[in-house]
């Protein structure tokens, strides 16, 4: 059990800063299937709520829905009102979300919104259009 | 954070759990000693039927309906309830009450074919075309060489979870979860297994649900085989390859069980590595590679007749290169067998982010009853 736990803080001390792309493409596979789609969830199987969240498909149909920002700049999608800014941070409900994963999905949004008005450096996702 | 304190009731919240693997080695050799199917789970064999006597508090006649329920030899029914209440951190503070599962099995035998169904209740669709609560979980034909006993070969084609890893009956374990076998991932596909005292071996291999949307989403295979050096002592490595629309996923795992007898204890532990690679694409060039680390480790005493405790640690990083994506749990669980057919658990787990840096921990206590018909 002690060799295991060594690893583990071993492991944890080598990661590196966040580099990891924020794409709708790679948000999905690494952040939100994982977390967000399982069975009882945002999952394919149940599309709670009507939201999809485990494949590049289902996260493009609400795209919109789970990441624009009102005119005023207050945020009003779905996605981050129930992960990241309700004070009661209920989802995803089973399991906390890591601030690293948190931080990645902000960066993804502010990505899209740049997108949407054509100031961006960079496509996140080559359906949002100006 | 502002927390809250609610009751909440969450309908259909879903859980599927399956045999004990606490059993192996310290109760019998294999699954397939305790139950019909070659990976375990489900409908209990005579020998099962013994040890659910043996190990409980008041006993009971322990076949189906207390053997009220007469049944041809030829056909083996069953079922699983379980609901489950408690207190959920995840960091926001609930107490929840949800039913885990309600499920039938009947399982006819021909000779050296079978016909297995398990039936019962899912969370339903949300604006989507499968609306119902109720499916079909498992569902499969199945041949075996030595008709009636728990070796030799066997080959199943049907709908059923592939077999790999130790088969945690807990779906919240790391290993569960995030390693292969999420819950209500069962599909499609074929499966050939050998089972001997000695050793066991399954090839599995499965595509994505043609018919229904499922969890994982995939198409695959799976390789996992066992063998136990002595009576106490086993080791096991497999592997795992899954292709979904965006990505590919390809994982190893090594498993271990040992067998105190003196104490009446069992080790287990699995330890997998797995590699994701995100699809590139127009808009995410660079793709993806992130790999991880996922394990568990319990260890399971026997406190009397019809108390088991398990104590156990998990550890999963979602991508070992990236600082503070890694959590750590500890799990809690109490069994205790009051009859042949009634468990009362006690499932408890304090989760860690990145030891306390990487976000708010999670935490659950609840307390689960289980009628096994």
């Amino acid at each position: 059990m002690m060799r295991f736990a060594f690893l583990a803080v071993a492991l944890a001390a080598c990661g590196v800063e966040d580099d990891r792309p924020p794409t709708t493409e790679y948000i999905t596979a690494a952040i939100l299937a994982p977390s967000c789609g399982n069975a009882q969830c945002h999952s394919a199987f149940v599309n709670a709520e009507g939201y999809t969240l485990d494949s590049i498909e289902g996260v493009e149909a609400d795209l919109e829905d789970l990441t624009s920002l009102r005119a005023d700049g207050v945020v009003e999608s779905a996605l981050i009102y129930n992960v990241l800014v309700r004070n009661v941070e209920r989802m995803p409900y089973d399991r906390p979300l890591a601030d690293v994963d948190k931080a990645l999905i902000l960066e993804w949004v502010a990505c899209l919104e740049e997108q949407r008005s054509g100031t961006a450096q960079a496509l996140c996702n080559a359906a949002v259009t100006q | 954070m502002k927390a809250a304190l609610v009751v909440v009731l969450v309908l259909l919240a879903g859980g599927v759990a399956h045999a004990y693997p606490q059993y192996q080695l310290s109760r019998d050799q294999t699954c397939s000693g305790c139950h019909l199917s070659p990976s375990g789970g489900g409908l209990l064999s005579e020998n099962g039927l013994a040890t659910a006597e043996t190990v409980s508090q008041l006993g009971q006649a322990p076949e189906f309906f207390y053997g009220k329920v007469p049944t041809p030899d030829w056909l083996a029914l069953g079922g699983d309830i379980r609901g489950a209440t408690g207190y959920i951190q995840t960091p926001e503070r609930v107490l929840a009450a949800f039913p885990m599962q309600l499920e039938l099995y009947a399982r006819a035998t021909f000779g050296n074919f079978a016909v297995h169904i398990t039936g019962g209740t899912r969370p339903p669709q949300d604006e989507g075309s499968y609306p119902v609560p109720l499916w079909t979980r498992e569902h499969y034909i199945q041949w075996q060489q030595n008709a009636g006993e728990a070796t030799g070969l066997f080959i199943r084609a049907g709908r059923f979870m592939p077999v790999f890893g130790l088969r945690f009956a807990e779906h919240p374990m790391y290993t569960r979860r995030n390693g292969g076998t999420a819950l209500y991932s069962d599909t499609y596909g074929v499966n050939v297994s050998y089972i001997d005292p000695k050793f066991e071996a399954h090839a599995s291999g499965f595509i994505k649900d043609p018919l229904i949307d499922q969890v994982e989403a995939r198409n695959g295979g799976a390789l996992y085989a066992e063998v136990r050096a002595s009576e106490t002592l086993q080791i096991g490595a497999g592997g795992m390859y899954e292709q979904t629309d965006f990505d590919k996923k390809v994982r190893v795992t090594a498993t271990g069980k040992l067998y105190l007898p003196g104490p009446d204890v069992l080790l287990q532990l699995e330890a997998q590595f797995m590699n994701q690679l995100v699809d590139e694409t127009a808009t995410n060039p660079a793709g993806g590679a992130p790999k991880q680390l996922i394990g568990n480790f319990v260890a399971t005493k026997m406190l009397n007749d019809f108390l088991m405790l398990d104590v156990g640690i998990g550890h999963f990083d979602s991508n070992i290169r990236i600082k503070d994506l890694d959590r750590d749990a500890i799990d809690v669980n109490l069994h205790y067998f009051l009859t042949s057919h009634v468990e009362l658990l006690l499932n408890a787990r304090l989760e860690l982010m990145a030891f306390g840096n990487g976000g708010d921990p999670g935490a659950y206590a609840l307390g689960q009853l289980h009628y096994r018909l």
